[in-house]
């Protein structure tokens, strides 16, 4: 922790309101904060809470950008930031977006680099080394003369901190900089950040909805409510531990480190009887001419938990829409309970399996968590009764029976989660598959979860995920 | 990765359009030059004794 009091405010904000439309009862909600010279700030809040028009509103693009209403004051350096000329703060506040793609306007990345250059009036003769300067710092030489648009996600996002860095602020803003990446680029991207911080002494503002891995040089944590309020600004250890309360009742992750229970693995020597469910034979798919999957071979035994990982794009959702039927095989086939998947009737499959959408949202089509349920039952034909009993039980066992004529889309996170898994499951699947399931990250709904799940695997279901 | 980690029976890393490992998830875990190839992070649990230099035991 460093001494708050030899600190002085490099960005103070006061009071300050902020409303695309009218201030009665405005997106950001009368939030006060301080940002000092070398501090790694972050700042936490649900979706919508208003966290990227926050950083908007830092580097002086809003109100005026969008014509929207503010009130309260910003000061930067002491200097309120209403009076400083268009284009000038930019430069002392830089923002990384969670899309990079939306920050590039030119084809390489060494023009790209060259354009931020130009803009600032760099003279000609320092443009060169200040472009191989910065494509040092961010690991990147051998990429000068690529195009951008051929790069990984997290290699764009890089080159849009570079963009930044060649500005030199004093302050980076960081919007959900990792959204997009996989989880490997998420940490190259974190640990490039961290190796800047130690070696010049920037201000970082960091905008996150899960705090994990930015937590080892992060000084401050600011937490936005729904309300647009701001409810806590904290060391993490002291939010985290004291205040965790708070941190969930906004539906926000509890960093690992600070969860208490420790997860122990549940999958050792478990001999389960083999008899295949699912079987894959010599699968391929090309869209167009790029091959996606070639030559794939996999057995889905009864009862057991499977998983397929790869990086993005390396082809996972495609597989899982083979083996839901929903994409017809270029090449090879699949069996599902000895019967070739192209000889499922389409209704008939739905009764044997179950398929859960990575945003549960998604799923839904009706206007109650009862008759989500029950849809699949009704479409199936089964008597009232019957349906009336299996949507209360599932509602039930999914503890959902007390938000039954809730709108699905009114849930918390893990509520919707939930029902998305228990409209599956007016059959009891042979088979249930999983698209990139987002519920692992907060331990409740975690738990939860998965003990539902484990006992589907002991009635014979295979998982997949 | 931790779900994986924690629950699964069996995993499959998909690579370069094919199937790169098959087998229990515990034992693709040593495998660091694939699960670098693949871009695949190791779970919380076997990351964490890592950072703060503990070792574990892998042999199951």
């Amino acid at each position: 922790m460093k001494e708050m009091t030899q600190l002085k405010p490099l960005i103070e904000v006061n009071q300050f309101s902020f409303d695309y439309e009218q201030l009665n009862e405005p997106l950001i909600s009368e939030v006060s904060f301080t940002i000092n010279k070398d501090e790694t700030v972050l700042l936490m809040g649900s979706s919508g809470s208003g966290k990227s028009t926050i950083s908007l509103c830092l580097n002086g693009l809003y109100p005026d950008a969008v014509e929207g209403v503010a009130s309260g004051d910003i000061f930067f350096k002491g200097i309120n930031i209403k009076d400083f000329e268009k284009g000038e703060l930019n430069q002392n506040v830089g923002i990384v977006f969670q899309d990079p793609e939306s920050q590039f306007c030119m084809i390489t990345v060494e023009n790209e680099l060259a354009f931020t250059l130009e803009n600032i009036e760099t003279p000609r003769e320092e443009i060169e080394p200040k472009i191989d300067q910065v494509l040092k710092t961010i690991g990147m030489v051998d990429y000068k003369y690529h195009n951008i648009h051929e790069l990984s996600g997290g290699q764009k996002q890089k080159v849009a901190l570079a963009s930044v860095l060649l500005l030199d602020p004093e302050l980076i803003i960081l919007d959900e900089p990792t959204a997009n990446l996989d989880p490997v680029s998420s940490i190259e991207f974190i640990n490039l950040i961290k190796g800047l911080k130690q070696e010049t002494q920037k201000s970082i503002f960091i905008i996150e909805h899960k705090a994990d891995d930015w937590l080892d040089f992060t000084d401050r944590v600011l937490v936005l409510n729904k309300q647009g309020q701001l409810i806590a600004n904290d060391t993490p250890r002291s939010l985290f531990t004291t205040n965790k309360p708070l941190v969930e009742n906004e539906g926000l992750f509890i960093p690992k480190t600070y969860q208490k229970q420790t997860l122990k693995p549940q999958n050792e020597g478990t001999s389960k009887p083999v008899e295949a469910n699912m079987v894959i034979n010599n699968l391929s798919f090309n869209r167009k001419k790029t091959m996606i999957l070639n030559n794939i071979n996999m057995t889905l035994n009864k009862g057991e938990m499977v998983a397929i990982v790869g990086e993005n794009g390396a082809g996972k959702s495609t597989l899982l829409q083979l083996m839901a039927g929903i994409l017809k095989p270029k090449k090879g086939n699949i069996t599902f309970l000895g019967e070739p998947m192209q000889k499922w009737k389409e209704q008939k499959l739905r009764q044997h399996m179950g398929f859960v959408f990575q945003n549960p949202e998604h799923q839904f089509i009706t206007d109650t968590a009862y008759d989500e349920v029950s849809f699949g039952m009704t479409l199936n034909g089964y008597s009232e009764d019957v349906i009336k009993e299996r949507t209360e039980q599932l509602l039930h066992n999914f503890q959902l029976s007390a938000h039954k004529w809730s709108n699905p889309f009114a849930l918390s996170g893990g509520q919707k989660r939930r029902l998305s898994v228990a409209t599956m499951l007016d059959e009891t699947p042979d088979l249930l598959l999983f698209d990139e399931p987002t519920f692992g990250q907060d331990a409740q709904t975690t738990n939860e979860l998965m003990s539902i799940v484990k006992d589907l695997q002991t009635k014979g279901t295979t998982i997949f995920l | 990765m931790d779900l994986v980690d924690l629950y699964c029976d069996q995993v499959y890393v998909i690579n370069e359009q094919q199937v790169a490992y098959e087998g229990h998830p515990h034992q693709l875990w040593q495998q660091n030059a694939l699960l670098e190839r693949a871009r695949l992070r190791l779970p919380d649990r076997l990351r964490h004794g890592q950072e703060v230099g503990e070792t574990y035991d892998l042999v199951y």
